[in-house]
């Protein structure tokens, strides 16, 4: 077990049923925020509540800190866990939910209204909106609420399932600089979605899920990189596509060349980037052509991901 | 926050106010609430009829008192209320989804129980004491007897026998919840089933039984029902001395809890999406 670790998970199995929800997933997260991504039914879910002490592995061990999260009531004194599912208990207002909530941490019923208003002041709910029932908020209100009562005991590390889901634009902006706001402050983060951008926009460190089983993890530059049977594609524009695709056709780097009319831009593969990039910076200066703009179309999420869905480890 | 774990006893408080709470404004209160007015319109319109001589049924009101008791509070209204509120302990939480927000507190999951199953009983008390105690004042006023009406020590041990019950009852169905995805199905089965049928029949089989121990603490032999199993008890059964069926009802409630709590620290409830 890694001293620094965060999170941790050693051979863990989970199965519902005949349904396997996590297949001997090993994972050492350290401190920061790290997204969760995978498509429905990949197991982030199922990670996240084994994490959170919520679910038993069938096999396996998993740690938050160093501690066992199974049966281990002292351990949420510095976690928070924002579940998936959108359920509140019926009858309660958004204050009077988290009062109670701040009870079973501890606090007096004097101080915990207090709590309750920090958390929902905190993650941007209007005080007009506090005394009111949680069945008239609206989806955004609600998620909020969630991510509040994940937040009410201020804890070091938070377990966000799916947090941004059915938020509006704006909503969705706010949550996240409040999210980047907790990891400046100090705060360790697990955050999941199925949407690539969402992610993309918070954090470079990404565990990729398919199948139940972790598909690759870390910085989606490395990831990418493990990726070597998919062809790196890379996009330029420069005046004269044609002479540099003629000077580029020979390489034997390059997998496949293709002219795009508009706007003007040659698109190439390369199964070894680290080779041709510089063939290439050689090919252009060569020519002396200006470049007005290289991007690879693959260095996103959105690329691997793609990748790891069509062909799961 | 307090930095440390906080002691478990305010904590436990805090899980019985909050779980108080969300009970005394479900639809299952008001149902429940409207059921045990029952017995109490029914002692009114004894009362009436009385008055007004219009029916002469039942010699006082301590005979209708019984009556209610052992037909209506003891086989209806404590069964479908401990059902009810004992089924509900966990499986609401899981069938809300709302369990969630419980098991992330630095709180024991038997503690979790223990504050739940303590507020379902004292629901069941309040309704089951104040709808009683009302009862017993209006038999108690119509009453034609004196002795009846100064006689509160019945209602005391009436109150006492109920309330053991209860607890008991509470504690079993408490269990079924935390034990099966569907404890209402076994719940009613077991209530109405076992309990009120199996209950009558002599010798061990009826002694197996909460209701039988149940009916041993409740005084009231002028009201001992009818019918063929009412019949084969009172000729083959044998009495368990109060003390004993006491000691059984508040076993049997001590070992249910503690069997429940120690299979909800130890289970996991997924909650569906």
């Amino acid at each position: 077990m890694s001293s620094a670790a965060v999170f941790q998970l050693e051979g863990v199995f989970k199965s519902y049923g005949q349904v396997l929800g996590l297949n001997d997933v090993s994972l050492s997260l350290g401190p920061g925020i790290h997204g969760l991504l995978g498509p429905n039914g990949a197991g982030k879910s199922t990670l996240m509540k084994i994490l959170a002490g919520q679910l038993k592995a069938d096999r396996g061990r998993a740690w938050l800190r160093g501690r066992p999260v199974w049966n281990c009531p002292a351990g949420y004194l510095e976690l928070g866990f924002c579940p998936e599912q959108d359920a509140f208990p019926p009858g309660l207002s958004g204050r009077g939910f988290l009062s109670a909530l701040a009870e079973l941490h501890g606090l007096r019923r004097g101080a915990a209204p207090d709590a309750a208003g920090r958390a929902l002041e905190r993650v941007g709910l209007e005080p007009a909106v506090w005394a009111r029932p949680i069945a008239s908020y609206s989806k955004g209100m609600r998620q909020r609420l969630k991510l509040a009562q994940a937040l009410l005991h201020e804890p070091a590390v938070l377990i966000l399932d799916e947090p941004l889901g059915g938020l509006d634009p704006v909503g969705r902006q706010r949550l996240l600089e409040l999210m980047t706001e907790l990891v400046a402050g100090g705060r360790t983060l697990l955050v999941s979605s199925h949407i690539l951008h969402e992610i993309e926009s918070m954090t470079s460190s990404v565990v990729l899920m398919v199948n139940g089983r972790v598909a690759a993890e870390g910085n989606v530059h490395e990831i990418r990189a493990l990726i070597d049977r998919h062809p790196h594609r890379i996009a330029l524009r420069c005046p004269e596509p044609r002479r540099l695709a003629a000077a580029l056709v020979e390489n034997p780097d390059v997998v496949s060349l293709e002219l795009a009319s508009d706007p003007p831009e040659l698109h190439l593969t390369t199964r070894r980037p680290d080779q041709f990039y510089p063939r290439l910076t050689e090919a252009v200066l060569a020519l002396g052509l200006e470049v007005e703009r290289l991007s690879s179309p693959d260095d996103n999420l959105e690329a691997v991901y793609r990748y790891l869905i069509d062909e799961p480890s | 926050m307090p930095a440390a774990a906080p002691r478990i006893h305010p904590r436990i408080g805090a899980m019985l106010r909050y779980s108080l709470r969300l009970q005394l404004g479900s639809a299952r209160t008001v149902v429940l609430g409207l059921l045990h007015l029952v017995p109490l319109l029914l002692a009114a319109l004894w009362w009436l009829s009385r008055r007004f001589e219009l029916l002469e049924v039942f010699s006082d009101g301590r005979e209708l008192f019984g009556i209610l008791v052992m037909t209506l509070y003891r086989p209806t209204l404590l069964l479908l209320a401990t059902v009810f509120y004992g089924c509900a302990v966990v499986r609401e939480e899981v069938e809300n989804k709302t369990l969630t927000y419980l098991l992330v507190r630095p709180i024991p999951k038997w503690a979790i129980y223990l504050g739940r199953t303590l507020a379902a009983l004292v629901v069941v008390l309040l309704l089951l004491s104040l709808s009683l105690t009302l009862c017993y004042a209006v038999c108690a006023l119509a009453s034609a007897s004196g002795t009846f009406q100064r006689n509160l020590g019945l209602l005391a041990r009436d109150l006492g026998a109920l309330s053991l019950g209860a607890l008991a009852y509470t504690a079993v169905f408490a269990l079924l919840s935390a034990a099966f995805k569907h404890p209402m199905l076994i719940g009613l089965a077991l209530a109405f089933g076992w309990e009120n049928l199996v209950g009558h029949l002599p010798w061990l089989i009826g002694k197996l039984t909460l209701s039988h121990h149940l009916r041993a603490l409740l005084s009231h032999p002028e009201a001992g029902g009818s019918g063929l199993p009412a019949l084969l008890a009172r000729l083959l059964g044998t009495p368990t001395p109060p003390a004993q069926a006491a000691a059984v009802l508040a076993s049997v409630a001590l070992a249910a809890l503690a069997l429940g709590a120690w299979l909800f620290q130890h289970r996991e409830y997924p909650i569906e999406q």
